[in-house]
């Protein structure tokens, strides 16, 4: 355990993308195969399908909320002992899940009980990923975020099989189980200190001095009009293929498909953030652009292959968009404040994934059928990455300097006198 | 009262294809069956036969022949179950040209997943029909061969639950047990006939699913057990060697007549190596 490093880009890094893989599979891979489970709730507590979604709304609100508790656990405690507990956490919530007789239950156990353990793991691991790379970062990112995407491909059938064999009660028994791997993921997040980190001081000085940090605020409004447009496809996109009259087959073929372009992106994007110089919110702002793009075209496009093109050309870009997301938090803020900044981002772009689903079921509902909530959704991505042309260095031809600690105290303590930078190394 | 049902088949080339249709029929009724064929080349006189299940059947039945379009018709009520089956019409001398009609009460239709679930819990098994409302349902168990009618009145563990619209009944079990296991029918009884569908109940214990739970637990523990030790040992390891480190240098100093320096060097550079991970 080095004290007072740099970034080792390597080492046991790698052993923390495994970690941060394996993560985000079973939080975000979990949620997403939570689908499966919603006929059999509807069924079985004679509700209806838009009170048993409320249960993943739940789960992620609470996830996204809570992660500045998280992000500051993180920083005083280190992230280790923080992601364990969040993994007994989400395991818990599961367990006294299996045992519920009605769907407030499932609201306290898996929505509040998981969500925190998902909100003490997430965030932080994702900060402690940043701060063990530099030069590799976004492909780091990229391939740990790539957990998302095969375990939302595995866990779908995975669930259904396990309903088919179980029913929901064991099912969830043994997701309970399957979740318990986050503590496993926790054990591998060794503790590492920074050059910058005694000079960022505790969470509450880091959390106040990220909050009058212009840029970081205007990259998470950024990221809020971004999660607003980016959940609606996969909660509408088997109900507008139904629309169209689509077989339920094909469509989950659909789905998985623009899950496996989601993969590639993922892992193209964080390679291309590292290879290309220059700023990576420019990149971000191509891959949300396109990612508008593709989803204002969704209600034009009637034939079969103009669907299949447009969900692999939304998949591949709403892939790429989220390493690159990541990756320039820490050159906005530095790696000694990328827990508290991740988790503060998180808790403000939750609020546009809890209206982004429901508003765009409501303008469903209103018109009849997706193509304005489609279309509104590009438009927030779009106004989203309006908003990153604001963020410094956007315009300039030049890799951002090294990030030097001494900049971030002085522009806590609001100097506008900028220091001389000494050119070191570079992206 | 009598319903009135009109079917007609028809077949515009002279092919030998036969041409089959399905009827659902629910209450006793008049049934008109008429089959319309075009004439094929060799045929000279109108020769039709009626038959149901193999067997002729007694001239009921009106037959022309206009241009090159030969007529049928067939009048018969259908009263009970008996009347219910296939009907054909046969043209030609070989009865090469035919024509199907095949009678039926409505079906139900339904999912083939078998239901899970647990000793103790509540089951509601539903069946379903479309366009039909049959006179009553009845329900039956089936424990390998034996189909036993399902105690609904006596027994306070089944409810059968019949809304007002009679195309759907439930069957409500309350502590379920093991041997409530196997196939459940569901006979939707008409005045023509009964239909029924299979549903497949399976209950489960607790344990099912408990054992490979604490198998996972267990592996978890372990996993997580080996992590940290491995960590405590490389960092232990590591301590070690960092304050036994220079006692070695000091004996390869001593130790050595001939102190070629990159001999000396070599050992401490390897030492160097493994402990800088």
């Amino acid at each position: 355990m080095a004290r007072g490093a740099e970034p080792p880009d390597g080492g046991w890094g790698w052993m923390v993308v495994l970690s941060a893989f394996f993560q985000s599979a079973l939080v975000f891979g979990v949620l997403r195969s939570f689908g499966v489970f919603f006929v059999e709730f509807v069924a079985a507590f004679e509700e209806q399908a838009a009170r048993v979604s409320w249960i993943a709304s739940i789960g992620i609100a609470v996830q996204q909320f809570g992660s500045p508790v998280g992000s500051a656990l993180s920083t005083k405690f280190g992230p280790r002992p923080v992601v364990m507990t969040g993994g007994i956490l989400a395991a818990l919530g599961m367990l006294l899940a299996s045992f519920a007789t009605s769907l407030t239950h499932l609201y306290l156990s898996i929505g509040l009980l998981s969500g925190s353990g998902w909100a003490l793991t997430f965030a932080p691991t994702l900060a402690c990923l940043s701060r063990y790379f530099f030069r590799r970062r976004s492909l780091a990112t990229g391939l740990a975020l790539t957990g998302v995407g095969l375990s939302s491909f595995a866990f779908a059938p995975l669930f259904q099989w396990l309903l088919n064999h179980y029913a929901w009660r064991g099912a969830l028994l043994l997701v309970s189980a399957l979740s318990l791997h986050l503590v496993a993921c926790g054990a591998l997040l060794r503790p590492l200190s920074l050059t910058e980190d005694p000079a960022m001081g505790g969470p509450k000085t880091q959390l106040a001095s990220l909050l009058h940090h212009g840029p970081f605020l205007r990259y998470t409004v950024a990221l809020t009009l971004i999660n607003t447009g980016y959940f609606v496809p996969y909660v509408h996109l088997v109900a507008h293929l139904q629309d169209l009259d689509w077989d339920p087959l094909p469509a989950a073929f659909l789905l998985s498909v623009a899950a496996i372009s989601d993969l590639v992106g993922r892992v193209a994007s964080g390679w291309l953030g590292d290879a290309i110089p220059g700023p990576v919110s420019r990149l971000l702002m191509f891959w949300t652009t396109l990612t508008g793009v593709s989803l204002i075209l969704f209600p034009i496009a009637q034939a079969p292959t103009a669907l299949v093109v447009l969900a692999i050309a939304y998949g591949f870009t709403s892939g790429a968009l989220t390493p690159v997301a990541f990756s320039i938090l820490p050159e906005l803020v530095g790696t000694g404040r990328i827990y508290c900044g991740l988790g503060l981002v998180q808790m403000v772009e939750s609020i546009g994934g809890l209206l982004g689903a429901p508003l765009s079921g409501y303008l469903r509902d209103v018109t009849g059928n997706y193509t304005t909530s489609f279309v509104v959704a590009g438009a927030f991505l779009i106004a989203g990455s309006g908003v990153l042309l604001t963020l410094p260095g956007f315009f300039s031809c030049v890799s951002p300097p090294t990030s030097r600690p001494q900049d971030f105290i002085n522009e806590a303590l609001d100097t506008k006198v900028p220091l001389p930078r000494e050119g070191v190394g570079e992206n | 009262m009598l319903g009135f049902l009109r079917e007609k088949l028809g077949k515009a080339d002279s092919s030998e294809e036969p041409v089959e249709k399905n009827i659902t029929l629910e209450r006793p009724s008049h049934v008109e069956l008429i089959c319309q064929f075009t004439k094929p080349v060799d045929l000279n006189s109108v020769n039709v036969f009626w038959e149901k299940n193999g067997e002729v059947l007694e001239n009921n039945s009106i037959s022309n022949a206009t241009g090159n379009v030969l007529y049928a018709q067939y009048k018969f009520t259908v009263i009970n179950s008996n009347q219910m089956g296939s009907y054909s019409c046969f043209f030609g001398e070989k009865k090469k040209h035919r024509g199907t009609f095949t009678l039926k009460v409505p079906e139900i239709k339904g999912k083939n997943k078998p239901i899970i679930t647990y000793v103790g819990d509540t089951v509601i098994l539903v069946c379903k029909c479309q366009h039909c409302s049959p006179i009553s349902w009845t329900w039956y168990h089936r424990n390998g061969s034996v189909q036993v009618p399902v105690d609904i009145q006596t027994n306070d563990k089944f409810y059968m639950i019949n809304r007002t619209y009679s195309n759907e009944t439930k069957l409500k079990i309350v502590q379920l047990s093991e041997k409530d296991q196997g196939l459940y029918a569901c006979h939707a009884v008409y005045q023509l006939g009964e239909s029924e569908m299979l549903i497949e109940l399976v209950v489960l214990s607790y344990l099912v699913p408990l054992k490979p739970f604490l198998a996972i637990v267990a592996e978890v523990i372990v996993l997580v057990s080996a992590i940290l030790l491995c960590e405590m040992y490389t960092h232990k390891k590591k301590c070690h060697s960092d304050g036994g480190k220079e006692f070695e240098q000091i004996e390869q100093l001593k130790s050595d007549d001939s102190s070629n320096g990159i001999e000396n060097n070599a050992p401490r550079h390897r030492i160097n190596s493994v402990t800088s991970k």
